[in-house]
C-alpha cells in the first residue's frame, strides 16, 4: 500500500509528503465483577497521508498542507482522488513555511511479546489482590495493544518502531454509610504486575474511605492539598504555558525570562519535557513528524527558560524543536506530605473530573473523595467543589515525595492557598 | 438533497454476507457491521489554517459472534475475497485464546443470553439542504476567513479567533442471518471561538452549531459572529461567584447538559447490569418535579445522533425516561438488554468500528413546558441566568453532578443587574436539583457539538437540550 501511495504522490507532483502507517493488534476483556461479559480482538491497519503545497506571495513563503486517511483495500482511483483533492485544498492553507523532519532511517528495536501473555499478566495482577472486607472490584476493562508505526517523508525519512499499551479502567465499590464507587484509569506500556496490584489495592482502600465520607461543609478559604491525578493536571497547565503552539496561538503569554507563576509564595516550579519515563506508554523515540524527540528543561525555578514543541511551531518561534514530547517531569518541593497535613486543610485525591483551563487558568472540580483536617481529626468528605484560578494563588507548595503516573513524574501532593471550597 | 450510499460498503456487501454464512456454520449468531464515515474539517484561526479529514473518519468492520455462552467481537479493516476464510480462522483462534485465558486465571465468562433478532430489512438515505461537495475547499476557507476577519473588526481586545466547520457523511451496513440494514446521513458541526484579553486577563467565548445538515450551517454561524465577540468581552469584566445555593434559570444548552449528565448517564442500562446505577432503586418513583419529562431517542428528533439503526442492528426508538417527574425506564445496548431481559432501545453505539458498543445516549432532552422566559426572570428575587458550558461529569452511583458553566448573569428583583460571574461550577445531588424545577419554558433547542465520553473514553456523537428551566442549584 505504501508503494502505491508514494507512486501516486510523486505522479501528482506534490511539493512534499509524509506518510504515517499504523498497525494495531489488541485483546480486550470486559469484566463485570470477576466474570467477563465480552471478549474482543482487533487487527487494523491505517495510513495517514499529509500532502504539502509550497507557494509564495511577494517575498513571503507559505506551506499549506492537508491530511487524509486511507484504509487498506481502498481502490487506486480513490487514493488518487484523495491525494489530488488534498493537494488542491493545501493551496488555500496559507500558513508560513516550515521545514519537514530531516532525513534519517532507523528501525527502533522493541522486545516482542505475545498479547495473550500480556493480558494474562494484567488479569492476574488485578484479580489476585487481597481485598478489604467492605470494598470490591465492581467492573474492569482491560485493553492490551501492540501498535506498530512507520513514518516516511519526501526528504527521505523512514523511521519505524512499535510499542505496547496496557489500559485498565477500574470501578471499585464499597459499602458503608451508603454504597459508593471510585473510577480509575491506569495507562502503562507493559502490564507491570506490581504497579497494577498496588494501584488496585490503594483504590480499594480509598473507596472504603469514601463509603464513610460525610458531605463537604462550606469551608471557603482553607489550604487545599491535592494528591495524585489532580496534581498532574495542575502541573500540565504549566507545561502548556511553555508550549510553542500555545505561544504562537496567543494563548500562552509568557516570554523566556518571565515567571509562569503569578507571584504567589511557596515553591518555584522546575519542569522538563522528557522522551522516556520508565513504564510510560507515552515514551516515544520520534513524534508524528518522524522527528527525534529530545529532552529540555523549559521552566526553571518558576521562570520560563525555553519553549518546547514540534518542528512546525518551533520554527515559527525560531527555537530548536524538541519534537512533540508527551512525557514531563517536575522537580520536588520543600515540604513533606506530612508537613502539608499538619495544619488545618482540605485534601482531595479524587474529583469527578479535574477541569484546568489552559487559556484562563481556571481550576475546578466536584469532590468525590477528600478529607478535612480541623487540627485534630481527619474526616473523609464527598460532594461540594473546589474552584479558583491558577493565576491568582496566594501560595503553592510542592511535596518532597514524588511519583510516576502515566506521562508525569513529579511531586505527589501540592498544597495551595487561594482556592474556594463550596459545600453544604 | 439526498445523501448517497457508500460505494465501498455496497462493494463489500456480498463478502459480508459470505462471512456471516461461513461463521454461521460454527456459531448460532453472527453479525457484521460495516462502517464508512468520511468527512472534512476546515479550520481558520488568526494564526493559521487547516484542512484535514475529520477525526470521525473510519472505514472498517466489526464482527460479532455468540458461541452459546456469550458474545465475542473482532474488529478489522481488510476484507478481500481471499481473506474471508482467514478472518474465519482468526476469529476461531482468538475466541479459543479468550476462553483459555479465563480458565488459566480461574475466572468465569458470564452467561450472556443470545438476543433473538426479528427479521428486518431497511435502506435509509437522509436528506440535507446543501451537500458538502457544493463548495470547494477554497470557497469554504474564504467563508470561514470572513468570519474571523469580522470578529477582529469588532474589537482590538480580540487576540485570537477560530472558525471551524466539519461535515461528516456516515454510512453503515449491518448484516446478520436475519437482518440487512443500511443507512447514510450527513451531520455537520461548527464552532466560533473568540479569545479576548484586557490588562493581562484572558477569557474566551465559544458558540457551537450542529445538526443533520450540510453547508447551510455556515449561514447560521455567520449570524453569530458579533454575539460571540460580545460575550468574550463581557467575560473580561466577570467576577467569581460566592459559593452558595441560588435560584437559577438554565438556558436550553445548560438544561441539556443537566439532562445528559444527571439522568442520561444514570440510566444507561449497562450501568444497571454492573450495579453502578442508583436509578434502579427509583424506577417508578419520583425523581424530579412533575414539570419534568425527559426523553432520549435517535428517532424522536433530528440532531447529530438521529439515525435509523444503532451499531448493533437495533432500530432507533424514542424513549421517555422521566414522565411528569416519575422515572420510567433506561436506555440499553443489546448485551445489557439480553442480561436484563428487556427490549433493546436502539442505544448501542460505538466510537468506531474498532470499539465495543456500549449503552450510550442519542439525543437527550427535557420536553418544553408552558412558562414564558420573561416571567421566569421576573420571578427571581436573587439568582443567575446560566448560559453556555465548558464540560460536565456524572456520578451514576451516587447521583452527583459536575457542570462547568461558562457564565451567569446576575438577576435582582426580576431584573438583570449587568453583573457577570464566570466560570460557574454547578454541583449537587441530581434528584434535589430536578425536584427543585419550578418553571419550564415553552422554548425548545437541541445542540450536538463536541462528543460524549463513557467515563473518560469512548467518545460518541450525542445531542442534548430542551427549554429554559428554573431551579435551585449549588454554585461555586
Amino acid at each position: 500500500m505504501i508503494e502505491t501511495i508514494v507512486k501516486n504522490l510523486e505522479a501528482n507532483s506534490v511539493d512534499a509528503w509524509r506518510i504515517r502507517e499504523e498497525n494495531i493488534e489488541s485483546e480486550e476483556y470486559f469484566f463485570v465483577g470477576n466474570k467477563v461479559d465480552l471478549g474482543r480482538a482487533k487487527k487494523v491497519k491505517k495510513y495517514e497521508v499529509t500532502v504539502y503545497r509550497d507557494f509564495e506571495e511577494g517575498e513571503k513563503k507559505y506551506r499549506g498542507s492537508s491530511t487524509v486517511t486511507i484504509s487498506p483495500g481502498t481502490a487506486v482511483e480513490e487514493i488518487v482522488h484523495s491525494i489530488q483533492e488534498a493537494f488542491f485544498a493545501a493551496g488555500f492553507v496559507k500558513n508560513p513555511w516550515y521545514p519537514m523532519a530531516p532525513k534519517f532511517s532507523r528501525r527502533f528495536r522493541t522486545d516482542e511479546h505475545y498479547l495473550h501473555d500480556l493480558s494474562g499478566d494484567a488479569i492476574g495482577a488485578i484479580f489476585d489482590n487481597e481485598r478489604p472486607s467492605n470494598s470490591w472490584l465492581n467492573s474492569v476493562e482491560i485493553f492490551v495493544t501492540r501498535n506498530g508505526y512507520r513514518i516516511l517523508n519526501s526528504e527521505g525519512l523512514d523511521a519505524a518502531f512499535s510499542k505496547y499499551r496496557t489500559y485498565i479502567e477500574s470501578i471499585v465499590s464499597s459499602s458503608g454509610r451508603e454504597e459508593v464507587e471510585l473510577y480509575d484509569q491506569l495507562l502503562l506500556a507493559l502490564p507491570d504486575v506490581e504497579r497494577i496490584s498496588e494501584r488496585i489495592s490503594r483504590l480499594l482502600l480509598l473507596v472504603g474511605e469514601r463509603a464513610n465520607a460525610v458531605p463537604t461543609p462550606a469551608l471557603d478559604r482553607i489550604p487545599v492539598v491535592l494528591t495524585g491525578e489532580p496534581v498532574r493536571e495542575v502541573m500540565r497547565y504549566y507545561l502548556k504555558q511553555a508550549n510553542a503552539r500555545l505561544k504562537y496561538d496567543r494563548i500562552s503569554e509568557v516570554e523566556p525570562g518571565d515567571s509562569v507563576q503569578s507571584g504567589e509564595s511557596g515553591d518555584k516550579i522546575t519542569l522538563e519535557v522528557v522522551p522516556e519515563l520508565e513504564g510510560s506508554y507515552f515514551s516515544l523515540p520520534v513524534d508524528n513528524d518522524g522527528f527525534l524527540i529530545g529532552k529540555r528543561t523549559v521552566i526553571e525555578k518558576g521562570i520560563l527558560k525555553d519553549y518546547w514543541g514540534d518542528i512546525k511551531y518551533s520554527h515559527y518561534l525560531g527555537i530548536e524543536p524538541t519534537g512533540a514530547v508527551l512525557n514531563f517531569s517536575v522537580g520536588p518541593g520543600s515540604l513533606s506530605i506530612d508537613e502539608m497535613r499538619k495544619v488545618d486543610h482540605l485534601e482531595v485525591t479524587n474529583f469527578s473530573a479535574v477541569d484546568v483551563d489552559e487559556t484562563t487558568g481556571d481550576f475546578g472540580g466536584e469532590i468525590r473523595l477528600g478529607w478535612y483536617f480541623d487540627g485534630s481529626k481527619r474526616i473523609a468528605l464527598s460532594g461540594g467543589s473546589v474552584t479558583g484560578n491558577l493565576r491568582e494563588l496566594e501560595s503553592i507548595y510542592l511535596s518532597k515525595e514524588t511519583e510516576l503516573d502515566g506521562d508525569y513524574y513529579g511531586p505527589r501532593s501540592i498544597s495551595i492557598e487561594g482556592l474556594k471550597v463550596s459545600g453544604e | 438533497m439526498k445523501v448517497e450510499d457508500s460505494r465501498y460498503l455496497n462493494d463489500k456487501r456480498d463478502m459480508m454476507k459470505k462471512l456471516v454464512c461461513s461463521l454461521g456454520r460454527d456459531f448460532p449468531y453472527v453479525s457484521v457491521l460495516g462502517t464508512d464515515v468520511r468527512g472534512k474539517q476546515y479550520q481558520v484561526m488568526t494564526t493559521g489554517i487547516s484542512v484535514n479529514d475529520s477525526r470521525w473518519s473510519e472505514r472498517g468492520f466489526v464482527l460479532r459472534v455468540h458461541d452459546g455462552r456469550g458474545y465475542f467481537e473482532f474488529s478489522f479493516n481488510e476484507m478481500e475475497n481471499q481473506s474471508v476464510e482467514e478472518i474465519v480462522k482468526y476469529v476461531g483462534r482468538k475466541l479459543s485464546a479468550f476462553r483459555k485465558s479465563m480458565n488459566e486465571n480461574s475466572l468465569d465468562a458470564s452467561a450472556v443470553p443470545m438476543f433473538e433478532e426479528e427479521e428486518s430489512k431497511l435502506c435509509f438515505n437522509d436528506e440535507v439542504g446543501i451537500l458538502p461537495g457544493s463548495l470547494s475547499a477554497g470557497e469554504t476557507i474564504d467563508r470561514l476567513s470572513s468570519f474571523k476577519d469580522r470578529a477582529h473588526e469588532f474589537s482590538d481586545e480580540v487576540v485570537n479567533v477560530m472558525a471551524l466547520m466539519e461535515n461528516v457523511q456516515v454510512s453503515k451496513l449491518f448484516i446478520s442471518s436475519r437482518r440487512e440494514l443500511s443507512q447514510s446521513y450527513i451531520w455537520s458541526q461548527g464552532y466560533l471561538y473568540v479569545v479576548a484579553r484586557r490588562n493581562k486577563k484572558t477569557k474566551y467565548s465559544m458558540k457551537g452549531f450542529s445538526g443533520l445538515k450540510g453547508l447551510e450551517i455556515l449561514d447560521e454561524m455567520e449570524a453569530f459572529v458579533g454575539k460571540v465577540v460580545e460575550n468574550a468581552r463581557l467575560l473580561l469584566s466577570a467576577e467569581r461567584i460566592d459559593p452558595g445555593e441560588y435560584d437559577v434559570i438554565c438556558s436550553p444548552d445548560v438544561a441539556g447538559l443537566i439532562a445528559h449528565e444527571a439522568f442520561g448517564h444514570g440510566v444507561e442500562m449497562d450501568m444497571f447490569v454492573k450495579g453502578r446505577a442508583k436509578a434502579v432503586e427509583y424506577l417508578g418513583k419520583r425523581v424530579a418535579s412533575e414539570l419534568v419529562t425527559m426523553h432520549d431517542g435517535a428517532a424522536g428528533v433530528r440532531e447529530v445522533s438521529s439515525y435509523a439503526f444503532d451499531d448493533e442492528g437495533c432500530l432507533a426508538k424514542d424513549t421517555v425516561i422521566i414522565e411528569n417527574g416519575i422515572l420510567k425506564r433506561g436506555i440499553s445496548d443489546l448485551i445489557s438488554a439480553s442480561v436484563l431481559g428487556t427490549e433493546p432501545t436502539g442505544n448501542g453505539k460505538r466510537e468506531s468500528y474498532e470499539r465495543k458498543a456500549y449503552a450510550r445516549m442519542t439525543n437527550t432532552y427535557f420536553s418544553p413546558g408552558k412558562d414564558d422566559l420573561k416571567d421566569m426572570i421576573e420571578s427571581i428575587d436573587y439568582g443567575f441566568l446560566l448560559e453556555d458550558y465548558y464540560s460536565g461529569m456524572e456520578d451514576p452511583k451516587n447521583w452527583g453532578i459536575q457542570c462547568v458553566i461558562a457564565y451567569g448573569r446576575e438577576i435582582k428583583k426580576g431584573q438583570f443587574t449587568g453583573r457577570i460571574v464566570s466560570p460557574v461550577m454547578m454541583t449537587g445531588y441530581v434528584p434535589s436539583l430536578l425536584k427543585s424545577i419550578s418553571m419550564v419554558s415553552g422554548d425548545f433547542k437541541l445542540s450536538g457539538t463536541g462528543a460524549c465520553g463513557k467515563g473518560h473514553k469512548e467518545f460518541a456523537k450525542v445531542s442534548a437540550g430542551g427549554p429554559y428551566i428554573k431551579a435551585k442549584a449549588r454554585l461555586g
